[in-house]
């Protein structure tokens, strides 16, 4: 038992769990993660094609942490984003309003993971259970007691960053309020023939909003990825097509962007949902990220969201071991929540009337849309506002 | 003889409530409640007196500290984490239990003996002697101030939690608490064994010591929350004191 015996459990070796235990780092904790699949493995990690972007507020909690110097080296930084509506001249452009700044930056998940990985794997405070899959929890006065298929873990804190469709919250019984789209969304991976000039675009159908950002250039082509929402029949579609098919059909919609597409590198799909816990935390357990919350792609902020979440969650659990008390307690379950919940809701409310409001095509919405554009377009503190906003920082 | 008796009980009471230690929504949720606070208040009234450095996360690292009337051990956990040897003494036989087998449960290493205050029989001295929430238990609490200050170390330090005797900790205190909002046991306190600080403060003051601190513990009823006040001493307050 002793050797089981931890302060804190991660369950979800994602990048918000390897970050959060990275962040932890100097409290001196013991801490395991235990992950189902083999994260460790190479070969498993080169299977992720997915990339994350980074807020400029994020950035700035990275770099707290020490951890933003190794990630800039392969981050793609955004300049401009312009966000369009159906009708070009609905356009508005965003850039920093510190003009040296950037908005955000594209980098690829594996190479967060890597060196992630490296800095855990090094440090003999983190216990590593791979392909460990949990088989029930259970909450005493004085533990949080995990069985998995290979061991019983007794820990002081268990903290949930399984993902969206955590499993946790599913044997915890934890209430959400959610929302499930009628939309799907394709992630393409793609070459083209013209520079992106660090430009992501935003483009909005009634369909769904399909984005473009921009991917570090690799040795001689330009790379961008799409994030493509639309109804389930066309999304699955989209997916048999040929590669021949879907450059046509990629071409069509960002050609006057980014030229023309060379080679589709690899794509994904995933059906859209957002749902947000109604607790964020109880007795010796929390949540973060997308165990948490989960929004609508639409602004990109999903993974922004969890990176704040563990910030916070890092600065309440060394408030506690400042002061000696037991981590699960009330003293960090309790303020968490209090922190947390209030700014979660919000973005997931944001995030899902916004997409609400560009889907239909009514000449109500449509006026108001374009109203909107021109509003925001010309006026100069409005857009600073909403670009801090996306950008992670405090209004 | 009279004494006996409201001694007697007194032990009952807490007799009753000793399983109810560690429930953290339990008969003692205002304590775990308030904990933050009173380890936060002895870190900011011990650090001064300490010689060590501060060796990173182990701020009380090898101070011999003693919580007299311990209960179920709440504080003692505590600063045994930030690295003190620390002792606990209780005069409840099933306080003493029950914080023995928390303390193994946490894989703390904290010693616990049961003993009467008033007859108090340690083998060493110590940096810090805690008194927290006891004095106003007490029939005769110069006494037992007087004999606990013998295991004091010379520039060693003493710290009170107590609640004032003033028609606001009568109303507040023991009415509001006890009777309506049922924060804590009824029959918890006795309004005439209240102390209040300046009594405590002339009292140690004459027994050699010097008043460092007092601090007012104040609950804001609007935004629900503890904090540490200086000028709110009319309910709950701590004194802190060194050995000249």
């Amino acid at each position: 038992m002793q050797n089981n015996n931890v302060d804190l459990v991660i369950v979800g070796g994602g990048l918000i769990g390897l970050c959060l235990s990275c962040f932890l780092d100097k409290l001196g904790l013991r801490i395991a993660i235990i992950d189902k699949n083999q994260i460790t493995n190479k070969k498993v990690t080169a299977k992720d094609i997915r990339t994350t972007a980074i807020s400029e507020g994020s950035k700035v909690i990275l770099d707290s942490f020490g951890l933003w110097k190794k990630i800039k080296i392969k981050a793609q930084p955004i300049k401009n984003i312009i966000v369009i509506d159906r009708n070009k001249s609905n356009n508005i452009n965003f850039t920093n309003p510190n003009n040296a700044g950037y908005l955000g930056y594209i980098v690829d998940n594996k190479f967060i993971k890597k060196i992630l990985l490296n800095k855990i794997l090094s440090n003999k405070n983190i216990l590593f259970y791979e392909k460990t899959e949990i088989i029930d929890i259970k909450i005493s006065n004085n533990f949080s007691i995990i069985k998995t298929n290979k061991n019983i873990i007794f820990s002081k804190l268990l903290i949930a960053a399984d993902g969206k469709d955590s499993f946790i919250r599913k044997i915890m019984k934890q209430k959400v309020y959610s929302k499930k789209y009628k939309q799907s969304a394709m992630v393409i991976n793609f070459l083209h023939s013209k520079n992106h000039n660090n430009t992501a675009y935003e483009l909005f159908y009634n369909s769904g909003p399909l984005a473009s950002l921009p991917a570090l250039k690799n040795t001689v082509s330009n790379r961008s990825s799409l994030v493509w929402s639309h109804n389930p029949e066309y999304i699955e579609h989209l997916n048999s097509v040929s590669d021949s098919f879907l450059k046509l059909l990629i071409d069509e919609k960002v050609k006057e962007y980014l030229g023309s597409v060379t080679k589709i590198v690899s794509k994904e799909t995933f059906s859209l949902a957002a749902h947000i816990n109604t607790m964020f935390g109880n007795y010796r357990l929390v949540y973060v990220g997308d165990a948490a919350h989960s929004l609508h792609p639409i602004a990109g902020q999903g993974w922004n969201l969890g990176l704040r979440d563990i910030n916070d969650l890092t600065n309440i659990i060394k408030m506690a071991t400042d002061l000696g008390l037991d981590i699960g307690t009330d003293f960090v379950y309790k303020k968490y929540h209090k922190m947390r919940f209030f700014q979660a809701y919000s973005l997931f409310q944001i995030t899902d009337k916004l997409n609400s409001i560009f889907m239909y095509e009514n000449s109500f919405l449509k006026n108001i849309r374009n109203l909107g554009f021109k509003i925001i377009d010309s006026n100069n503190l409005l857009k600073s506002k909403i670009t801090n906003y996306a950008m992670g920082n405090k209004l | 003889m009279i004494n006996k008796i409201n001694e007697n009980k007194e032990f009952d009471h807490f007799q009753d409530l000793a399983n109810e230690w560690w429930h953290p929504e339990g008969k003692f949720k205002i304590l775990h409640t308030i904990t933050p606070l009173r380890i936060n208040y002895i870190k900011k009234n011990v650090k001064n007196y300490q010689k060590n450095k501060n060796i990173k996360n182990i701020p009380f690292f090898n101070l011999d500290i003693l919580d007299l009337g311990c209960g179920g051990g709440l504080i003692c956990e505590p600063l045994c984490r930030l690295g003190a040897n620390v002792t606990g003494v209780d005069f409840v036989t099933k306080n003493i239990k029950v914080a023995k087998q928390h303390a193994l449960k946490s894989n703390l290493d904290i010693e616990y003996f049961k003993q009467d205050l008033s007859s108090l029989n340690l083998k060493k001295k110590y940096d810090v002697i805690l008194l927290l929430e006891v004095i106003e238990h007490l029939d005769n609490w110069k006494k037992i101030i007087t004999r606990s200050l013998k295991y004091l170390k010379p520039k060693g330090r003493i710290i009170f939690s107590s609640i004032n005797r003033t028609i606001t900790s009568k109303i507040f205190a023991i009415f509001l608490t006890e009777q309506i909002l049922h924060w804590i046991p009824k029959k918890t306190h006795t309004y005439n064994k209240l102390v209040k600080p300046e009594e405590l403060i002339l009292f140690i003051e004459k027994n050699k010591m010097k008043t460092i601190n007092t601090t007012g513990l104040f609950f804001n009823p609007i935004t629900r929350e503890w904090s540490l006040n200086n000028k709110k001493m009319k309910i709950n307050y701590f004194c802190t004191a060194e050995k000249i």
